[in-house]
């Protein structure tokens, strides 16, 4: 055995050959979560009515780090050093919300995230407890979503002139969101510069009233009239199958774009199928920013 | 991007670090060895063919032994394990024809063994751990063909001197130290391997260096310049004779496997893995044919994964084994062995500390010590010149991180020579193991015995004859039982998150059939079948293991063309596994019946062309492809592949 050899298998075989992590130390994203005014203290419609949320619970996490642009046949600028692989439960209708992943990379890397049903170890967040969370993992089927757990539970109430219309709804359709343009028009807010040893924070903002307005669009009027409208029994109760029984109303407000898949059982729309396609989506967005790309996503 | 965060849930994915497929490969031609004095298997009477081509390459045997005990006509000659397409020489990679082996998927090399995952089958090389045996990306086994002499596959109820693995082991021993020079290299497209033995002290001594070397970087380089593929080992061993019966040796063996990605000028590692062994022997020839090996091994084992994380175990073992015939008709077999495990895990660095994943992480394989005490023994009698019993027994100690637990394994195997040519063979065993990790990695063990124990019953039965045209036949029944399984990937978790290692009770049944003429006759081949259903039971539900293939059906033949031509096909077929869904619904229901995948099958070819020079010197060229029909795979729904493995290499020795 050679001088040369000698050394280096002694050294294999004592402390081992394999090179240690060399990367250089990365830049961190912390993502929390807050609910907007609206979905804490409740809010009033354009059309008079007082709304308040009794439980908003959702669960966010999976934090993630993407190449802005994930198309490119070249590598991209984004390291990932690491994503979280677990949500938390929050109640935004009751508590101020918290923190959600902490990621680690280099470069220029666009933060994703998702809304999603709690799964067996999901963490209780600010507001929840483990009969929310049992609750919300309970799986079952809708006209959206099929066998998946609860997304978002919403329950509040809506009060005018004396008149009171509950509403308890269950959405089972998850979501990956991503590429939250900036309300200014600039270059996204989910896509930030790390660098080494930098610490960036971003928030997650949940806009219960997002879920009434009569078009998906920010410059749309929040109403509240059609839900209490479409309470057909009069019990007080306003249930998602009353609202998928009513006929969307498309206004000026609506987009060209983005309206509901084009299949014939979805047309023409209820208010349900508006709701549940079209202003689902928008309910979560990063401070800061516009609406965010979200995706449909077991 | 470089996406190096690894969520430990996803683990599997290490398992494709082995099946990277467009790599060449080619084995090497291992050496001539003397014939063992003991256990050596007798090639069929009447088979000049076989004799002259062992001649070329005796020694190799692969033998199924769990309930043939002892070993005799089911072997595989080292000549045969070279005349089988798609094994490229290997030993190791033969074992997958073997009736009862069930794989994982084609070309993988990990497997079931009559129920039993990949985590319950041990690795042994003349009696040392090995953690895993193949090179990552399809490449060749960690130990060169070379220097190993035997493979033995004990399917179940294998004898008492093995324990600590409830499914099956694969044992490996060396080949006899030599003292004459010899050596052969080979060269591929893909890596570059040698071996040379010789004598010093006048003969009282024996030295052997060998080793293989990838230089899969510098391909990788033209064609994915991103990725870094690595991977090398080597073999060496001093012996020497202090008296006619008495030998000190040295054997040290290691591997080293090592997969990264760089982008944007950040090396990020992807897979690495490790292990070295020194092991120092004393070994005694006792009288009337007995032997005494007193031995002490270190080892070293290390696997680095992205994110940051790598597992490390520092190890040491003392053993001590016996073999004293009392009489022609008893032998006394006994030993014991105590193993110390210092296993140290490095956190990651850049994880969001309430990431319940990095808390599995840590739980699973948190740094602390293990230890386990064994002892063993057993009795070959042969009350009759027809009747071999041995009864045997095995207990083990096990202490973990705090926690402990106590072991008693009986084994039982009897051999009946009901006729000249035919035998009948029995076995029947208990084995204990502590919870094993989805596949055997370096330095991950999991950790404080949690859960407890695995245990399993195994029994066989069967029959083995001889026929005409130097034909054996055997079909052997078997049942395996096994208790508190860790089987994570034959139940397939909710979500695939390995992390829940759930227990399970399994069973696997079945039927093999094996027919064989000595692959290196002039005319040779085999048909290997195996009928079997494997199951498990969780939370209420029984259900197919994920791998439970119903049908698998394996046949060779090989031709010898004269002028130094041989060629040779092979012929495989699997049903499809099952289909079990592993979303988080599947966590309360699993079908009894689900639906399979499909029937998946490959065709395996190898020609050769060799050439001799003066005596013992030889050149070969051989061309070798795994799936030459280069057919796709489907597991769980998925297709994969095709996992095709071309090889063209040279080959020589002396």
């Amino acid at each position: 055995m050679s001088r040369a050899w000698g050394p280096l298998l002694s050294a294999c075989v004592t402390v081992g050959c394999l090179p240690a992590d060399s990367r250089p130390t990365p830049g961190s994203v912390f993502v929390s979560a807050q609910p907007s005014e609206a979905t804490r203290g409740g809010f009033t419609t354009a059309d008079g009515w007082q709304v308040r949320f009794e439980s908003f619970l959702t669960a966010l996490g999976d934090v993630d780090l993407h190449d802005p642009d994930e198309d490119g046949d070249e590598p991209g600028p984004c390291n990932l050093y690491s994503e979280t692989h677990y949500e938390k439960l929050f109640d935004f209708a009751t508590a101020e919300g918290g923190k959600v992943g902490l990621v680690y990379g280099l470069g220029e890397c666009s933060v994703e995230y998702r809304v999603r049903g709690p799964s067996e170890s999901a963490l209780l967040g600010a507001g929840a407890d483990s009969e929310d969370a049992a609750l919300m993992r309970a799986r079952g089927s809708d006209a959206y979503a099929e066998d998946e757990r609860v997304a978002l539970l919403v329950r509040g109430v809506g009060l005018r002139d004396g008149v009171e219309k509950r509403f308890e709804w269950s959405f089972r359709r998850s979501f990956e969101v991503a590429k939250c343009s900036a309300e200014s028009g600039d270059s996204p807010v989910s896509v930030v510069g790390l660098t080494g040893g930098a610490a960036i924070e971003l928030r997650i903002v949940v806009k219960g009233d997002e879920l009434f307005r009569v078009a998906p669009n920010d410059d749309a009027p929040i109403e509240f009239d059609r839900y209490a409208a479409a309470d057909a029994d009069d019990d007080g109760n306003i249930s998602f199958i009353e609202l998928d029984a009513v006929p969307a109303e498309l206004s000026d407000e609506w987009p060209q774009e983005g309206l509901p898949a084009d299949e014939p059982d979805l047309e023409p729309f209820s208010l349900g199928t508006v709701v549940y396609e079209l202003l689902l989506p928008r309910v979560t967005r990063l401070l800061g920013s516009g609406v965010c790309e979200a995706r449909g996503r077991p | 991007m470089v996406k190096s965060a690894f969520h430990w849930g996803e683990l599997s994915c290490v398992a494709a670090v082995w099946l990277c497929p467009s790599i060449a490969k080619a084995e090497p031609l291992p050496p001539p060895v003397p014939p063992r004095e003991t256990e050596q298997t007798e090639p069929p009477a009447g088979d000049a063919a076989e004799s002259e081509a062992a001649a070329d390459a005796p020694g190799i045997d692969v033998t199924v032994t769990g309930q043939k005990h002892p070993p005799s006509v089911t072997s595989l000659t080292r000549g045969e394990v070279r005349q089988l397409p798609g094994a490229f020489g290997d030993p190791f990679r033969a074992i997958e024809i073997l009736p009862g082996v069930t794989p994982i998927i084609s070309g993988l090399p990990f497997f079931y063994v009559r129920g039993a995952p990949p985590g319950n089958v041990g690795y042994f090389l003349d009696g040392v751990r090995v953690p895993y045996l193949f090179h990552a990306a399809a490449g060749p086994s960690v130990v060169h063909p070379g220097i190993v002499e035997r493979v033995d596959l004990y399917a179940g109820a294998y004898p008492a001197q093995y324990g600590r693995y409830a499914g099956a082991i694969v044992s490996a021993e060396a080949s006899e130290p030599r003292t004459d020079w010899h050596g052969e290299a080979n060269l591929r497209l893909v890596d570059a391997g040698a071996l040379v033995e010789g004598g010093f002290a006048d003969g009282r001594g024996s030295a052997l260096l060998g080793g293989r070397y990838s230089y899969t970087a510098g391909i990788f380089s033209l064609i994915s310049p991103e990725i870094t593929l690595d991977y090398r080992d080597y073999q060496a061993r001093v012996s020497y004779d202090i008296t006619s019966k008495d030998r000190v040796s040295l054997f040290s063996f290691g591997a080293y496997d090592y997969l990264s990605s760089t982008e944007n000028e950040i090396e990020t590692v992807l897979f690495g893995a490790e292990f070295y062994r020194v092991d120092g022997r004393y070994d005694v020839k006792l009288p009337k044919g007995g032997s005494l090996r007193l031995a002490a091994t270190w080892g070293y084992d290390q696997t680095r994964v992205a994110d940051g994380r790598n597992t490390k175990d520092l190890s040491f073992g003392t053993r001590f084994e016996l073999k004293q015939p009392i009489s022609e008709t008893l032998t006394v077999r006994g030993g014991f062995d105590v193993q110390h495990d210092s296993y140290s895990a490095a956190k990651q660095l850049y994880v969001d500390p309430d990431d319940p994943d990095a808390d599995a992480f840590n739980s699973l394989f948190p740094p602390r010590t293990d230890a386990v005490i064994g002892a063993w023994a057993d009795l070959v009698w042969q009350p009759t010149p027809r009747v071999t019993l041995t009864p045997g027994v095995r207990v083990d100690a096990f202490a973990s991180n705090g926690a402990q637990a106590l072991s008693a394994d009986p084994r039982f195997a009897l051999v009946v020579n009901a006729h000249e040519r035919v035998r009948l063979l029995s076995a029947i065993g208990m084995a204990h193991q502590p919870p094993s990790f989805i596949v055997p990695l370096p330095g991950l063990a999991v950790a404080s015995l949690r859960g407890g124990l695995q245990r399993s019953v195994q029994a066989s039965a069967g029959v083995e004859v001889d026929l005409p045209f130097s034909l054996t036949a055997s079909v052997t029944a078997f049942d395996s039982i096994f208790f508190n399984m860790s089987d994570t990937l034959g139940v397939r978790p909710p979500g695939d998150d390995i992390n829940q290692v759930p227990r399970s009770q399994g069973n696997a049944k079945g039927l093999e059939v094996y027919l064989r003429r000595s692959l290196s006759s002039r005319l040779g081949g085999f048909i290997a079948y195996t009928f079997s259903r494997s199951t498990r039971s969780i939370d209420g539900f029984k259900f197919p293991a994920a791998f439970d293939r119903s049908h698998v059906l394996h046949s060779a033949l090989s031709f010898d063309m004269g002028r130094g031509w041989r060629s040779g096909a092979r012929f495989s077929i699997y049903s499809g596994p099952p289909i079990l869904d592993s979303s988080a619904a599947s966590a309360l229901f699993r079908p009894s019946d689900p639906e399979r995948d499909p029937v998946f099958f490959r065709l395996d070819f190898r020609v050769e062309k060799k050439w001799r020079f003066l005596e013992t010197t030889w050149i070969s060229l051989v061309l070798e492809m795994v799936n030459a029909t280069l057919n796709t795979e489907t597991i769980n729904g998925n297709e994969i592949g095709p996992v095709s493995i071309p090889s063209f290499g040279l080959e020589g020795g002396f």
